[in-house]
């Protein structure tokens, strides 16, 4: 109902951001290819593999992993045990040890000295990667981003998107949902812009924003720093 | 992490020779009341292996029923011996719980509980229609052991033992893990990897099995059994206000919480024949309302870093921050 | 054909209690999304009053109407000022678990203070029978299914119509969307459990009237309203009355063609909630595919 169309495709290596106002359906299309809903209609495919009906534990062991827009830490376990959880259930096919991957996924993102902390005791930047950690020990070759850089400031931000771009670097495909048009900028090899539902755009975030259509949908407010996503109102 | 080893080393010989010698030493009455102390344990413990994934069942009662029925009717009807009897009760219950379970287990949790004791209810209206079941007259065997209860009481220890054994397997491996995150944030769970409807499954099913060998022990050990008693609502209530009481989601809770109010319930139904439920309900809401985490986690807050906290931790199966060192 | 008419006709009156019971229940899970498992409860306790007020004062059970839906709104509204209101925050088992125990605990009280004796009012809607061309219909039973019905239309005109409604149904919808142009979420809780006993309260007085009040009468139209509200969807009133009338009848007609049927007829819901549930989890294939 909320997404409609084909949508678009993505390739490994690459991190494509997905941009649109409020209500587009950008949440909804983590869903969808994450497995917590299924569509009406139409088809996911990923590797080739038609998966519009797979489990969502089945596309995690396939090889897709995603975040959240709020965090959800496991709160009374340590922030090594939460990453753990994602090594033991979702990261089996790679054969390395649970205890192996979270100790690397947490390096990863730069929480290693932060390992034997609860999740109560990390800022917000820290639960952020901690769920990008939990999210990495699955071994996701497709890795789906729901606003990673909400509520994080320049500085930490810009360590994130580093993050995440060696993410790419080791060949996974990443989708992000963002906001802040320079993370869009500064992060993205592609954007697809959606709007009420479907996908209205797509391409380098130079000939995006420059796409009349694009400029319409946003009202004309886009430009560099602007929150984009809460225009329209 | 040497010291609570030893502790529970300690705790646990102690324990487990009480449950050993205890026959010796005390009189009938008292064996009576110890072996329905530890059908109660089992009631609990097992309802506490379900609501781990965050899942409500109100079907214990209908489970304890159904392997009462199954034991006795394979007894009665196919000659089956006493420990063939008890099998079938199991299975008869962890089929129902499979059959249940997947139709009921991919819904919100909400669905499930409705359902669960609609179970009860109505394999109580079945088992009073049927003809093959005795009807509203009930069923009657010869005593299990000739009668003898010391027999009956090894036998229901061995199955206490056996239940304690699986609840602390399961929160020590990977299952407690994932039980621990279904119930905490099912999406999460869903998206890392874990199955989460197999898993649930999987915990109904163990947890249903053994309300249904209790059952088959419960007509054993009475020789007689009517629908209205084999599918009482009290049966689901007092197992899980025993485990809500003395400390949900863990393995001393439930059965520190059957010693509790088993002892509490003998000594009502005395004073109070009819009704004496009313004070499983009033616990139940109180205890929802002011101390959710029950009995352990009064102790716990209380005992603080103390040594008889880390032992109830063990048993307890939390995970302390950063155990690894 | 004569009997299958008469057998129709008794489920259809039947299904007015129905109705009123759960349209009580869908409205309490429909705003607050908590199962309130001693909803039955209100409904026995309702039976109870009616029964009282005739006995001891004479009372006829329509004027009693008023007086149970006063009484148990003010019940209602107490048990969630008391209760449910510290729960909204806590997980979903422990609301649960709450509605359970003050379930367990009504019932049982009832059972202390009152036995289990079955107790009826025995006024003159009892013993009077219409006659509508060879179909007959228990005068208590027609005005039982006429009022509930009313009942059912002041309710929707409540909520189509008046502030209070209003403000229900756009909690309902969104709690944090009513929150934010002003309505007060929590008044409207409170409102919607009163309400929601209310409705079951009148329900229990007209139970007494047309069979009796008994301490576990409550579970039974706890599981009943649950059906009905699980065949009719979450937040859907007017399914309710459908779903209402299909397990009336369809108890009714269990009830006359299967040998003991009217004890058969009490599993009926249960078959209903199986079959809406297996449907809704999209087939049993699904699960095996994988």
């Amino acid at each position: 109902m909320a997404v409609r169309g084909q949508g678009f495709r993505i390739e490994r290596g690459e991190i494509v951001g997905l941009i649109g106002p409020n209500g587009a359906g950008k949440t909804t299309t983590f869903n969808l290819i994450s497995g917590l809903y299924y569509p009406d209609a139409g088809t996911i495919r990923f590797k080739g593999v038609d998966i519009t009906r797979r489990a969502p534990h089945v596309r995690c062991r396939m090889g897709i992993g995603r975040t959240f827009q709020i965090i959800q830490p496991f709160e009374n376990i340590s922030v090594l045990q939460n990453v753990m959880v994602g090594a033991i259930f979702g990261g089996r096919r790679s054969g390395k040890r649970p205890e192996d991957t979270a100790w690397e996924a947490c390096e990863m993102v730069g929480l290693g000295d932060r390992c034997h902390s609860m999740p109560g005791e990390l800022t917000a930047a820290g639960l952020k990667k901690m769920e990008l950690a939990r999210a990495l020990a699955t071994f996701p070759e497709l890795l789906l981003l729901d606003e990673m850089m909400e509520g994080l400031t320049p500085v930490e931000s810009a360590e994130v998107i580093n993050i995440i771009k060696k993410v790419r670097d080791s060949g996974t495909a990443v989708l992000v949902i963002e906001h802040v048009m320079r993370t869009v900028r500064d992060l993205s090899d592609r954007v697809v812009v959606m709007h009420q539902g479907g996908t209205l755009a797509e391409g380098t975030y130079g000939e995006v924003v420059s796409d009349p259509l694009v400029i319409a949908a946003y009202l004309g407010e886009e430009g560099e720093g602007d929150t984009v996503g809460h225009s329209g109102h | 992490m040497v010291r609570p080893v030893r502790s529970v080393l300690v705790f646990g010989s102690l324990a487990a020779g009480f449950l050993a010698l205890a026959p010796l030493a005390v009189d009938p009455y008292l064996l009576h009341i110890l072996i329905l102390v530890l059908m109660s344990a089992v009631m609990a413990l097992s309802w506490d292996l379900l609501v781990r994934t965050g899942q409500l069942s109100l079907a214990h009662a209908g489970f304890f029923g159904l392997g009462a029925y199954a034991s006795a009717l394979s007894c009665n009807l196919l000659g089956a011996s006493w420990w063939m009897s008890f099998i079938a009760a199991g299975m008869a219950g962890g089929a129902a719980a499979l059959a249940l379970g997947i139709i009921t287990l991919r819904l919100h949790g909400m669905y499930f509980a409705i359902a669960t004791l609609a179970f009860a209810e109505v394999l109580r209206t079945v088992t009073l229609q049927a003809k093959f079941t005795g009807g509203a007259v009930g069923v009657t065997l010869p005593a299990i052991f000739g009668g003898n209860r010391v027999e009956a009481y090894y036998l229901v220890a061995v199955i206490f033992v056996l239940c304690l054994a699986v609840s602390l397997g399961l929160q020590k491996s990977r299952w407690g893990l994932a039980f621990q995150a279904i119930r905490a944030r099912q999406a999460v769970a869903e998206v890392i990897g874990i199955d989460t409807v197999k898993t649930k499954l999987a915990a109904f099913v163990i947890s249903s099995v053994f309300p249904s060998l209790m059952g088959a022990f419960y007509i054993h050990y009475v020789t007689y059994i009517i629908p209205y008693e084999a599918f009482s609502l009290n049966t689901s209530v007092s197992a899980l206000v025993m485990s809500v009481f003395g400390g949900i989601y863990t393995t001393a809770g439930p059965v520190i919480g059957a010693v509790v109010l088993k002892i509490l319930e003998e000594y009502l139904k005395s004073a109070i024949v009819y009704g004496y439920t009313v004070i499983y309900g009033l616990i139940l809401a109180l205890v929802i309302l002011f101390m959710p985490n029950g009995l352990l986690g009064v102790i716990r807050r209380a005992a603080g870093s103390g040594r008889a906290d880390q032992i109830l931790r063990w048993f307890g199966g939390r995970k302390r921050a950063g155990v690894s060192d | 054909m004569e009997v299958f008419f008469q057998a129709l006709v008794n489920g259809m009156l039947r299904s007015g209690l129905y109705a009123l019971t759960s349209i009580g229940l869908a409205l309490s899970v429909g705003v607050l999304k908590i199962v309130n498992f001693a909803h039955g409860e209100f409904l026995m306790l309702g039976a109870y009053l009616g029964v009282f007020l005739f006995v001891f004062f004479g009372v006829d059970p329509l004027l009693s109407l008023p007086l149970a839906a006063l009484a148990l709104f003010a019940l209602g509204a107490a048990v969630y000022r008391c209760t449910i209101r510290h729960v909204l925050g806590a997980p979903e088992i422990n609301q649960m678990l709450l509605t359970f125990g003050i379930s367990v605990f009504i019932q049982n009280m009832a059972l202390i203070l009152w036995t289990g004796d079955p107790r009826a009012i025995n006024c003159v809607y009892r013993s009077v029978t219409l006659h509508l061309g060879g179909v007959n219909a228990g005068m208590g039973r027609f005005i039982t299914f006429t009022i509930a019905f009313l009942m059912i239309v002041v309710l929707y005109l409540v909520l189509t119509r008046t502030r209070t409604g209003k403000a229900m149904r756009a909690v309902s919808q969104s709690r944090d969307g009513a929150g934010l142009v002003g309505i007060r979420v929590q008044k409207v809780y409170l409102y919607t459990f009163g309400l929601s006993a209310a409705l079951a309260g009148m329900a229990g007085v007209m139970l007494s009237m047309v069979l009796y009040a008994q301490p576990a009468v409550g579970l039974e139209f706890t599981l009943k309203a649950f059906c009905i509200v699980v065949m009719a969807g979450l937040g859907n009133i007017g399914g309710v009355i459908w779903a209402s009338l299909l397990l009336g009848v369809a108890e009714s007609l269990v009830g006359t063609y299967l040998p003991h049927g009217s004890g058969w007829s009490e599993g009926v819901f249960f078959i209903l909630i199986l079959a809406v549930l297996v449907f809704r989890s999209r087939g049993v294939g699904q699960w095996f595919a994988q």
